[in-house]
């Protein structure tokens, strides 16, 4: 029955005893690290994300999980550029539009898609995926409490395999306590308009410039609770061969609420 | 005596004696009866055994040394001083004690391999004269009567034999030494029996015509490298050397060797490689056959063709579509398309994908699919809408880019579902960019209806 999610076998004690001590420590010794190629933010995060490691990726808006699955293309297409090897995403959803991927800079020969059916079958599949692929992406409805557990598994798994783990959450929501290493609210921001502002110009033209994202580091595992959240504007240009390129415009004062535009108050509630 | 041990060495026995006289000396010795023919065996087996891992060409110098051609091959050990010493312990560790020389002659070679300075030893070219001039007569390959005649007329080295007026060298020694001599130092050509190619693996192309210029070599291995990766596939194998012989008119051999990292059998790898190689092959009078022949294979499944998939990726396909159904596991491949929602085609996660979507256009990262019917205000026939409402909600443009004008398949257009679409980005205030059409060129209504619809969402 492929309705029935599959259940995940008891964790065995020596991996719980194992948990005990990271959750105390940390990992030891220097970790790996991708940078995000937003030198900010990079600096931020002394040195980019830890590349064996689970991230999770919330939309802030509704409309931001096209940002969220931007920016797993981007880390992804970055990852792969000094691994190598192929990224699998599984997701319940079928509007994944490869062309917008690969201007992320994810080309179609590196991706397989694996379609899950709910959230536990795109979770497992991540894990099984973990090792083989060099990036695993994977995407869920809704996050909850439960996540706290299948995110350790999922972060156990990214260290032992030395995997990139991205989790994108579809529905907008707070950023939960989970066991990923970093947690990133993503919204879309106003963005620079060309200097001379045609109303509209033909395609490739000075019509728009960089689409700019709000990012904000929600969690981030080791940091100081006072120091988070941070949020920074960052301009975002599409590349067709490369992986596309991240410039940070500002870092906001106050974290993200200064982000919002004030009319998403009003839609939260809906 | 014939031959002896590293430690029969080193107690004083010296090929040659009588085996009598060193068994009174050391009692406890063990002899072998010596098999010449066993020798010769070995030797070719030996030589066969490099040709697969070092150099194309590969001939016996018996009874107790290989010539092995270093141009074409050295470059995989990263040069010829590097080829030597790798070959040598390569040879010491499979248990065998070897010498090894490189110079421009096999006649060089042979004699600087047996009585040279040095375990191995690089002669640069055209230093034959110099190299060879302290080393003994015997170094010439002539027969033992020949050597000790010289040697009773006070002629020890080979450099004594170069002081001596040439003319007077053949008469009194014969012409056997002269070409012995001329060999060594190059002034005379030496053929080379070299050890065949009996691989399977292999193909060949005779030329009704000789040719001598390098398209034509070129286009030679355009046709040879697809006949081999097609054996290659027959027997799920990838090649990890190639080797490229032309068979000169003269009978000789040019040859060029490439290795690979990984096994394979990609036609448009594999030609690069030979590509890059061919340059240097000098086709001297002409060449009237080439062989590619891949004396090293290793396992390469089917499934790993083309495409260049992490190993165990393709387990876990198989595991993936095991769990979430046969179909659920694919890549997302580029298809030639009027439409957007036509462009890409679900493919098999094993096949490699090739090609991809225009560059330079604006795409969603989200395809909102069927297109979603928004009301929006616009100026016809080309202005973007500057205020839209989806899903309930307004949203006012702020700034836009386009029209990028599609045009329908017409042959499979349905009526009223409008032939022409204009794209148009958009950014609305809060800066969540979305693609819109409208139907038709706003222009004649026979291209479209001019309704605004919903198609995508950017995330960057």
């Amino acid at each position: 029955m492929r309705s029935a999610p599959p259940r995940f076998a008891p964790v065995p004690p020596e991996r719980l005893a194992r948990l005990a001590t990271l959750a105390k420590t940390g990992p030891s010794g220097p970790v790996e690290r991708l940078p995000l190629g937003a030198a900010a933010i990079d600096t931020a995060l002394g040195g980019g994300l830890e590349a064996h490691a689970l991230h999770l990726l919330l939309p802030d808006t509704p409309h931001a999980h096209a940002a969220t699955a931007f920016l797993a293309a981007h880390l992804a297409a970055r990852r792969l550029a000094s691994t190598g090897g192929e990224v699998l995403w599984a997701t319940p959803l079928r509007d994944l539009f490869a062309p917008g991927l690969a201007r992320a800079g994810l080309a179609p020969g590196r991706l397989v898609v694996a379609c899950a059916d709910g959230d536990h079958a795109t979770l497992a599949a991540m894990e099984e995926a973990m090792g083989a692929a060099a990036v695993v992406v994977g995407e869920i409805g809704r996050a909850g409490p439960w996540l706290m557990t299948a995110s350790r598994r999922l972060q156990l798994r990214c260290e032992a395999r030395g995997t990139l783990a991205l989790l994108l959450v579809r529905t907008p929501g707070p950023a939960l306590p989970t066991a990923a290493r970093t947690a990133w609210q993503v919204a879309p921001a106003p963005s620079a308009l060309p200097a001379t502002r045609p109303l509209f110009a033909g395609v490739g033209g000075a019509g728009l410039g960089p689409a700019r994202l709000a990012l904000t580091l929600a969690r981030a595992r080791g940091a100081a609770a006072a120091a988070l959240p941070r949020t920074w504007l960052v301009d975002v240009s599409g590349a067709s061969d490369a992986p596309s390129r991240l410039a940070v415009a500002a870092e906001l004062a106050g974290g993200a609420a200064a982000a919002r535009p004030p009319q998403r108050a009003g839609r939260a509630a809906a | 005596m014939a031959a002896a041990s590293q430690q029969a060495l080193h107690l004083g026995v010296r090929p040659g004696e009588p085996l009598a006289r060193v068994r009174a000396r050391l009692p406890g010795l063990h002899a072998e009866p010596h098999d010449a023919a066993a020798d010769a065996e070995a030797l070719e087996r030996l030589g066969h055994w490099l040709r697969q891992r070092m150099s194309p060409l590969v001939a016996l110098d018996l009874p107790d040394g290989l010539f092995l051609e270093a141009e074409g091959a050295s470059h995989l050990f990263g040069g010829e001083a590097r080829m030597l010493d790798g070959l040598v312990a390569r040879l010491g560790r499979a248990g065998l004690s070897a010498r090894a020389a490189l110079a421009d002659t096999a006649g060089a070679a042979h004699a600087l391999a047996r009585f040279g300075p040095a375990a191995t030893l690089v002669v640069p070219p055209h230093a034959q004269p110099e190299a060879l001039a302290p080393l003994p007569v015997a170094a010439l390959r002539l027969p033992p009567e020949d050597t000790a005649g010289l040697v009773r007329l006070g002629i020890a080295s080979i450099g004594d034999l170069l002081a001596l007026p040439r003319a007077s060298l053949g008469r009194r020694f014969g012409l056997d030494l002269l070409r012995r001599l001329d060999q060594a130092l190059g002034r005379a050509g030496e053929p080379l029996a070299f050890l065949p190619h009996p691989e399977p693996l292999a193909a060949t192309l005779r030329l009704a015509e000789p040719v001598s210029h390098a398209e034509a070599l070129h286009a030679l291995i355009d046709r040879l490298v697809p006949l081999l990766c097609q054996k290659l596939a027959q027997r799920g194998q990838g090649a990890r050397r190639l080797d490229l012989l032309f068979q000169r008119l003269d009978g000789s051999v040019a040859a060029v060797r490439a290795g690979t990292a990984a096994p394979s059998r990609e036609v448009a790898h594999l030609s690069r490689l030979l590509h890059l190689l061919v340059e240097g092959v000098d086709p001297g009078f002409g060449i009237e056959a080439a062989t590619l022949a891949c004396p090293l294979a290793a396992p390469l499944p089917p499934e790993q063709r083309g495409a260049d998939m992490a190993p165990g990726m393709a387990e876990t396909v198989d595991r993936l579509a095991a769990r979430l159904g046969e179909g659920a596991v694919f890549r997302l491949a580029p298809r030639a398309a009027a439409f957007p929602e036509s462009s890409v085609a679900r493919a098999s996660p094993l096949a490699p994908v090739a090609g991809g979507w225009p560059a330079h256009l604006p795409r969603p990262t989200r395809l909102v699919e069927p297109p979603e019917r928004v009301e929006a205000i616009a100026m016809l026939p080309d202005r973007p809408p500057a205020l839209f409402v989806w899903r309930g909600r307004r949203h006012r443009v702020r700034a836009a880019d386009g029209p990028e004008r599609m045009h329908g398949e017409w042959w499979t257009g349905t009526a009223g579902e409008g032939a022409v679409r204009d794209y148009f980005l958009v950014e609305d205030e809060e800066g969540t960019r979305f693609w819109l059409f409208r139907r038709g060129d706003g222009e004649d209504p026979a291209t479209g209806d001019f309704s605004w619809h919903l198609h995508g969402l950017f995330g960057g």
